[in-house]
């Protein structure tokens, strides 16, 4: 079994097992930054804090990629922003994201590091 | 004989599992001129609620309450906090014996329209949940000598919203004694609490 295991894990590509390092640290970052109040199965928090599990906005990185920088004002629950967080860190919190809500591919730091907020 | 001792053994684990079931007293106990215990017991108070109206120890008169304090832009533990206190409030949902006072920590920011908008989208309608604002002076004071928990203002605490506070639910009893504090954010804690709540509710 386990010599199955390691021979499945030596089939997987360089891409898989990056994708698989941006979920993983991806999540932590989730569960340390937005779990709070978005939930730690992205349940939301009834009307006060929008669920991301039906969210539309999973595939749009621009749009993701400034509201998790900047947060967002102007609405009647504010959002922080999140000053601490590098463009590595949001590319693996929204690849974490589409990997639980939306579709399973990596989200890359250039993309995100390209971002005009 | 053998009996008897069987007989007495029982009495001594009844009485030992009543001491059990019974909640302390928190707080400085005092011995008035009668020689008699006097608990700590939260004074009276005075504070604006979600909708302007003011709200004294008179709403909790004869009735068991859970107190907490918060502010509704802390984005660290007031959401856990909310999301746990919102199981005691659905659970106890229409038994009047059975209060919530969540006070606010930063009353400059939430005044009773925000508190109310904040209420409001925690989807809470009852009167049993009240959402309470008033000077910062008297909202620190109260949680800090008459609820034994902390609150304080402070700039450096950036991560936290530039508060610190607890975020444990207190248990107040039908005579105003404290009878228990938890953490508010641990789901295990707030399971303990709803069972507390209910002994509370049937003794006496």
């Amino acid at each position: 079994m386990s010599g199955f295991c390691i021979a499945v894990n030596a089939c997987k590509s360089e891409q898989q097992i990056r994708y698989e390092q941006f979920v993983i640290s991806g999540k932590n970052l989730y569960e340390n930054h937005c779990a709070n109040c978005h939930g730690k199965n992205g349940e939301g928090l009834r009307n006060l804090y929008p669920a991301l599990t039906s969210s539309s906005k999973l595939g749009e990185t621009a749009y993701l990629t400034c509201l998790i920088q900047n947060g967002s004002t102007g609405k009647e629950v504010n959002m922080p922003a999140n000053p601490a967080l590098y463009a590595i860190d949001i590319a693996q919190v929204i690849t974490y994201l589409n990997d639980r809500w939306g579709e399973k591919k990596i989200t890359e730091t250039e993309e995100v590091a390209k971002v005009k907020c | 004989m053998k009996k008897a001792g069987i007989f007495i053994l029982g009495l001594f684990l009844l009485a030992c599992g009543r001491q059990n079931r019974e909640l302390p007293y928190l707080g400085p106990h005092e011995v008035n001129a009668a020689g008699d215990s006097v608990y700590h017991s939260i004074p009276d108070f005075s504070f604006v609620n979600q909708d302007g109206d003011t709200l004294t120890q008179a709403a909790v008169a004869g009735k068991v309450y859970v107190a907490d304090f918060f502010f509704s832009t802390c984005p660290t533990i007031c959401p856990l906090m909310k999301t746990q206190m919102l199981r005691i409030y659905d659970k106890f949902k229409g038994n009047d014996s059975l209060m919530i006072l969540s006070h606010s920590i930063n009353p400059r920011y939430d005044t009773p329209e925000v508190l109310k908008k904040y209420r409001e989208k925690l989807g809470v309608h009852s009167d049993q949940w009240q959402f309470l604002t008033g000077t910062q002076t008297d909202v620190y004071k109260l949680a800090q000598n008459s609820y034994l928990t902390s609150a304080l203002e402070d700039s450096s605490a950036v991560d936290e919203g530039g508060f610190i506070h607890s975020g444990a639910f207190v248990l107040i009893d039908k005579d105003r004694h404290i009878r228990a504090i938890y953490d508010g954010t641990k789901e295990k804690e707030v399971d303990k609490l709803m069972a507390d709540i209910e002994r509370l509710l049937h003794s006496r």
